[in-house]
């Protein structure tokens, strides 16, 4: 093993492997670093040259790419609140709000220290399990991954916080959600309404970037001030370093945690980061300053979803089995440069195993120093004024929304997802659970039916299933006890007080939501049971709920009635002008990519939003320039998009001119 | 008509050729591209396997075709992916010889065509040509082997992902007239969740084109190879050359003497599958650039190089179909009486997977939502 370990440590410190995997890690950090294109694209554009090259090169540059995907992608999630990628959502609930106390600098310095432990940690746990490699994964059925998703499904509690009844709402709607699109088991295309468009489900970054990077942007155009709210950003990033240091155990709890989700394919890696971030809460002394800008919010989900890119590697190097798109299009490379996945990388191809190992290691580091080095750059973002920010976030946003697949309804269910997620923050609903059983929703149906379907119900009685069950159990009741040895109430304060009117308003809100829900059970009676049951079920158990919320919200508009102070219609009235107003700005945008084309509408949208809010006409110019420069850049040479013709040109025959 | 000498005819009969062959040049001589930009439509997401085969085939394209075109790859893959493809390419592109697709077999099978988002005719495309990667073979557990013809056993379990998959038709046509003593589960995500629950004895019969998966399972002593589907040569169906142990199922189920509808039956979910890659343009693009389209598509995929990255990529056996070939296949499946569609639909029914009934006319009855 040992002499694996120096033939794999010679051949990648060689010129060739080394400036590949730097290549590598560069291209791999400007993607990562764009919300919505990530890096699945990058590898995509690099496969036909990477498959031409010899072995240790072809890990070299893969790896470089793949190992630090999660690295970059920290710096929109923190300064912006939209999610780099579907793996780095977890990051924004305490990362933004660190931002908006100008402790931007140091969330990247607790973020680009904890990243690369995670993945230095991932390689090492890759390394240690490399002799138990193929019966550790063979050992998680059907029945043990469904078990796994119950205890993922328990986080939902603990991101819920305060309002237990709502968190259970949000993860319903996930659930059903997830439910959009062809079903596997029976081939029904569930709520697809008969068109094209909902087959393939909905994108779960679709669904990211409209529940938090909307809503946030809302309240900073309603507010009017920079994202931070001090004067300026201080010296940060060595008390960011500090903090990871700090809690050197959270470090390594969070990363073991990531190798796990990593390891098993088909737990759905987007969800690493939500597992930490959960994990963090439930077992972290003070778990009231989560959400608020909480820095153990930011290092637990950045440990994990680095140490997830190692952990993947196992199941892809030992069976073939690719746990997502980016390490199935990297195993089609490998098995073109004549490295074969499967027993052999243990025995005749070990040199090969290890030196993937090396690579993530170097790699993790290198990244990290090269963001921590771009850091104070992009945190002064967080001293800008709204005006520039506000535009620029929500040209990113639908720009994210657009790239996934240059469909214009990709565009709409965004803004649905946008407006949905306002109302969750006007009324204090949790997001996180909603967006958790997104992912997971899908795999509780799925597994539940195989379980079902291959052992009936003998499956509950298998010792790893049981095994897992004393673990779920064991997560949700063990921080009830502590909280009660030490005396403390559930969750703290919550963050947003609710008056007579935002419970009034929340009334109206559920009523909506149950009505949806009745449709969709009503949708679903046409379906064979096996399709429409947990539509049934959610359906009832969602409308129970929220009959128990409004019976419960009437009780405390009953009994606060003459208390309450009234309200101060003036401000409540501009607030409402300023929320219209901004929500219209967004909708304005949508509809001109529509209607006269993406190219045209981010520069007529930039430079009105930003003139007619006060910014000089240097700062317009300079804006608008950067954006028009980064969209021709990055979509028309980079991944060379073939725009769809937007209407309005269309209509007057002239396609030729976009 | 007045008479016309022999002399008179000669002339106008010469002018009439020397008018075709220029009209013909001409014709020829409009059909280059240079400077032109192409777009490929990949009825997948990027990095799927339709998705590779395209690109592949579009960098020796765009060294074939004639002013040597840059071409340009869009993917619809998710947000209804090869339905909304197959779709845009019937009722939305250009025919101007801009826009061509890449996608695969189950695009032109009968019961994709009975979905209810499906909106094109597969039979009405312009046919480029195909790459056959091979036909898929089935294997099964081998402590489960045994199982498979003795009734009182526990059934052999087959995985499934979806009723859609063409090699269904092998375990499904060995139920009904082999004997064959299996239980299907539907429901699983992809052939990596399927490689692990046949490793762990969850599930016990699956089947594959891809060579590496197959390899691999029969190296580690996983599975024993059952039968396979086979692959049209010269019009005669064949054996995988790197499996030619492997019996041919339809030569099975000849024996077993099928009725002429089971057959036709079995032939409409298979057929199409055998079509595999294949590459197509809008409905009425003019013939000069079609045929522009498949001379340039046949260099391509003989290009040794090329040749020699698509058998590292995907598979050993690489099969170049032309497009007239493919053509005639598609209207084969298609000429196929409704009722063989009926009947391999009714089999999937029968044995719980994803069966879907003809499309009605008639919309779903509109009911009052929500109160």
């Amino acid at each position: 093993m040992i002499d694996a370990l120096l033939i794999a440590i010679s051949e990648i410190a060689r010129p060739w492997p080394m400036f590949l995997m730097v290549i590598g890690i560069f291209g791999s950090s400007f993607f990562a670093a764009l919300p919505g294109i990530g890096v699945l694209l990058l590898i995509t554009i690099v496969l036909p040259f990477a498959i031409t090259l010899d072995p240790y090169p072809a890990i070299a540059f893969l790896l470089g790419i793949g190992a630090v995907s999660n690295t970059a992608n920290t710096f929109p999630s923190v300064l912006i609140a939209v999610p780099g990628s579907a793996g780095s959502q977890a990051t924004i609930v305490d990362g933004f709000p660190m931002a908006q106390k100008g402790e931007a600098m140091r969330a990247f310095g607790a973020a680009f220290t904890a990243s690369p432990l995670g993945g230095i940690f991932g390689a090492a746990v890759l390394l240690l399990s490399l002799p138990i490699l193929r019966p550790l994964v063979l050992s998680f059925g059907s029945p043990e991954f469904l078990m796994l998703v119950i205890w993922g499904l328990s986080a939902v509690g603990v991101l819920s916080g305060t309002a237990p009844i709502k968190g259970l709402i949000a993860a319903i709607i996930g659930v059903m959600i997830s439910t959009v699109g062809m079903d596997n088991k029976t081939g029904i295309e569930r709520f697809a309404f008969e068109g094209e468009y909902l087959v393939d489900g909905i994108s779960l970054i679709l669904v990211g970037i409209g529940l938090f990077a909307v809503p946030e942007m809302i309240a900073l155009a309603v507010r009017r001030s920079s994202i931070a709210e001090t004067e300026g950003l201080g010296h940060g990033t060595w008390q960011g370093v500090k903090d990871v240091f700090d809690n050197w155990w959270l470090v390594i709890r969070c990363s073991l945690i990531g190798v796990w989700v990593g390891v098993l394919p088909g737990l759905g890696s987007s969800v690493a980061d939500w597992f930490a971030y959960a994990h963090a809460v439930q077992t972290e002394k003070n778990p009231e300053n989560f959400g608020r800008g909480d820095v153990r919010g930011v290092i637990a989900p950045e440990a994990s979803n680095n140490a997830k890119e190692g952990g993947a590697l196992i199941p892809t190097i030992a069976f073939g089995i690719p746990g997502s798109t980016s390490l199935a299009l990297m195993l089609i490379a490998f098995i073109s440069v004549g490295i074969t996945p499967g027993s052999a990388m243990l025995t005749t191809q070990l040199p090969y195993t290890m030196a993937m190992i090396v690579v993530i290691v170097v790699a993790n580091i290198i990244a990290a120093a090269l963001a921590l080095g771009a850091a104070p750059q992009f945190a002064k973002l967080s001293l800008m004024p709204f005006y520039v920010i506000v535009p620029m976030t929500l040209v990113l946003c639908v720009s994210a929304a657009y790239a996934a697949h240059f469909v214009w309804w990709d565009i709409l269910t965004f803004l649905g997802f946008s407006v949905l997620g306002y109302f969750m923050k006007l009324f204090d609903w949790p997001r996180p659970p909603l967006l958790v059983a997104v992912v997971l929703g899908g795999q509780l149906e799925g597994y539940l039916w195989l379980s079902n379907a291959r052992y009936g119900w003998s499956w509950m009685l298998e010792p790893g299933v049981l095994a897992i069950m004393v673990l779920v159990v064991l997560t949700l009741v063990m921080p009830i006890i502590r909280r009660r040895r030490r005396g403390q109430a559930a969750g703290g304060e919550p963050i947003v007080i609710l008056t007579r009117w935002h419970r009034i308003g929340d009334i109206a809100f559920l009523a909506a939501i149950m009505a949806v829900l009745a449709a969709a059970a009503d949708i679903s009676t046409e379906w064979v049971m096996r399709a429409s049951l947990v539509i049934y079920f959610m359906a009832a158990l969602g409308i129970t709920l929220g009959i128990i919320q409004i019976i419960l919200h009437l009780r405390v508009i009953r009994s606060s009635w003459p208390e309450e102070a009234p309200v101060d219609r003036e401000a409540l009235s501009g607030t409402a002008w300023r929320t219209v107003e901004s929500f219209l700005w967004l909708f304005a945008l949508a509809a001109g990519v529509w209607l006269i084309g993406f190219h045209l509408t981010v520069g007529v949208f930039l430079v009105t939003f930003i003139r007619l809010y006060g910014g000089g006409w240097r700062i317009t110019l300079l804006i608008t320039g950067l954006a028009e420069i980064f969209v021709i850049t990055v979509f028309d040479l980079l991944l060379m998009v073939f725009w769809p013709t937007p209407v309005l040109f269309e209509l007057f025959g002239l396609e030729g001119w976009i | 008509m007045p008479r016309l000498s022999n002399t008179y005819r000669f002339a106008f009969a010469t002018a009439l050729v020397a008018g075709m062959a220029m009209s013909a040049s001409a014709a020829k001589a409009e059909v280059d591209f240079k400077g032109k930009r192409i777009q490929l439509i990949v009825a997948s997401s990027a990095g799927g396997g339709t998705d590779r085969v395209g690109r592949l085939v579009a960098q020796y394209l765009e060294k074939y075709l004639p002013g040597k075109p840059n071409i340009v790859v869009k993917n619809m893959g998710a947000g209804g992916g090869k339905i909304r493809a197959a779709n845009y390419l019937m009722n939305k592109a250009k025919p101007d010889g801009l826009t061509f697709m890449q996608s695969d077999g189950t695009v032109v099978q009968p019961s994709t065509l009975r979905r209810k988002s499906a909106r094109y005719d597969p039979r009405k495309f312009e046919f480029i040509g195909s790459l056959n990667r091979g036909g898929s073979v089935l294997f099964a557990r081998k402590d489960a082997l045994k199982r498979l013809t003795d009734k009182s056993k526990k059934p052999v379990i087959v995985a499934a992902i979806s009723g859609t998959r063409s090699w269904q038709a092998m375990p499904m046509w060995g139920a009904e007239f082999l004997g064959w003593n299996v239980r299907w589960i539907p429901g699983y995500r992809g052939s990596g969740s399927m490689i692990k629950a046949i490793r762990q004895g969850e599930i016990d019969m699956f089947a594959t084109n891809n060579a590496y998966i197959i390899d691999e399972l029969v190296k580690d002593g996983v599975v024993n190879l059952v039968v396979q589907d086979g692959q049209t040569a010269d019009g005669k169906l064949l054996p995988r050359p790197s499996y030619k142990q492997v019996p041919l199922m339809l030569e099975r189920l000849k024996k077993a003497k099928i009725s002429k509808l089971s057959k036709q039956g079995y032939r409409s979910l298979t057929a199409p599958s055998e079509i595999d890659k294949w590459m197509g343009m809008p409905p009425g693009t003019p013939k000069a650039y079609v045929k522009a389209f498949r001379a340039a598509y046949k260099k391509s995929v003989n290009d040794p190089k090329f040749l020699k990255t698509a058998r590292k990529q995907f598979s050993k056996e690489i099969n170049y179909i032309d497009g007239p070939t493919v053509a005639a296949m598609v209207n084969e499946v298609f000429g196929a009486p409704a009722a063989a569609v009926d009947y391999a639909e009714g089999l999937k029914k029968k044995y719980g997977l994803a069966a879907f009934k003809k499309k009605r006319k008639k919309k779903r009855k509109k009911k009052k939502k929500g109160s």
